[in-house]
């Protein structure tokens, strides 16, 4: 748990720092608005057999959800709520593509991950980093061919 | 998002299955699925207004995040009798709460913890932007796929 809560902190100091310092123009609600929709997208991308398409979505979100702390951080935005909930949402709509494309045990797998992901916070356990795993196995998909 | 987006939405997702025999007439069923969650409106018909935000809070959780998850094992239960069906049925439903969170009031954690209610659809331009673009995606996938 602490190893996690280290890797977080420097994930956090390295987009901060990458974004360079003072105020963003926009708020932390609209990069997660976006990254939601890239996340929905890919779920679509991957319903259709584009599994290229759906990585780079894929790849989008997970860079705009990192953008979106930034944001928050250097406009004094206090909403984590907001960037959780997206994220389970948006976790919600690559899980048909999941079924239709892959195997039923991926798409069992990631489902039964999903709900997981809804409750353990209520416990206060880190959710588990769904969509980096897929990200990773659909890169793994691609190269392998 | 308005029940013609939502039907437009079932549409989009239809056509990613068109081909499929087990799920014929596929948009007859996907407009219905997708039009599905909608049904808890009806236990708010008296105190609903037909006007913006005149609905915010004519949604049980069964348009939330625990919703998401009763919906998922409904899909789930399907799958066993027709596969195709269960696929198509969870990625409508995904597809009508994903867009209901992104463009509207909700409260995603209603009866699991407490959080405040989260408004993404407070900007009347971004929630018609966000209709049309989504909406008119998925008529170009109807016709054009």
């Amino acid at each position: 748990m602490a190893l996690l809560r280290r890797l977080t902190d420097v994930r956090k100091q390295l987009a901060d720092r990458a974004l360079g310092g003072g105020p963003l123009p926009f708020s932390a609600e609209e990069v997660t608005r976006v990254s939601a929709w890239c996340c929905f997208l890919a779920g679509w991308a991957c319903m259709g057999g584009r599994l290229g398409w759906a990585l780079g979505l894929l790849i989008a979100c997970l860079l705009l959800d990192v953008a979106d702390g930034v944001a928050a951080r250097r406009n004094d935005e206090d909403n984590p709520h907001v960037d959780w909930a997206a994220d389970r949402f948006g976790e919600l709509a690559l899980i048909g593509g999941l079924f239709w494309r892959d195997s039923i045990w991926v798409g069992g797998a990631y489902s039964a991950c999903y709900a997981l992901n809804i409750f353990l916070p209520r416990w206060r356990i880190p959710v588990l980093p769904l969509r980096h795993v897929l990200a990773a196995y659909w890169a793994y998909r691609i190269l392998a061919g | 998002m308005t029940s013609f987006t939502h039907a437009a939405v079932g549409l989009g997702v239809a056509s990613f299955f068109k081909e499929v025999p087990e799920v014929q007439p596929v948009y007859l069923y996907a407009v219905g699925f997708s039009l599905l969650p909608d049904l808890d409106h009806l236990l708010f018909l008296r105190t609903m207004k037909l006007k913006v935000g005149g609905m915010r809070h004519a949604r049980t959780f069964m348009h939330e995040l625990l919703g998401t998850a009763v919906w998922l094992a409904v899909g789930l239960c399907v799958m066993p009798f027709n596969f195709q069906l269960g696929c198509l049925f969870i990625a409508c439903l995904s597809a009508h709460l994903f867009c209901d969170f992104i463009n509207g009031y909700s409260e995603p954690f209603k009866r699991i913890r407490s959080a405040p209610g989260i408004d993404m659809g407070k900007s009347l331009p971004t929630r018609i932007a966000q209709e049309a673009l989504i909406g008119g995606l998925s008529l170009w996938l109807f016709f054009a796929g």
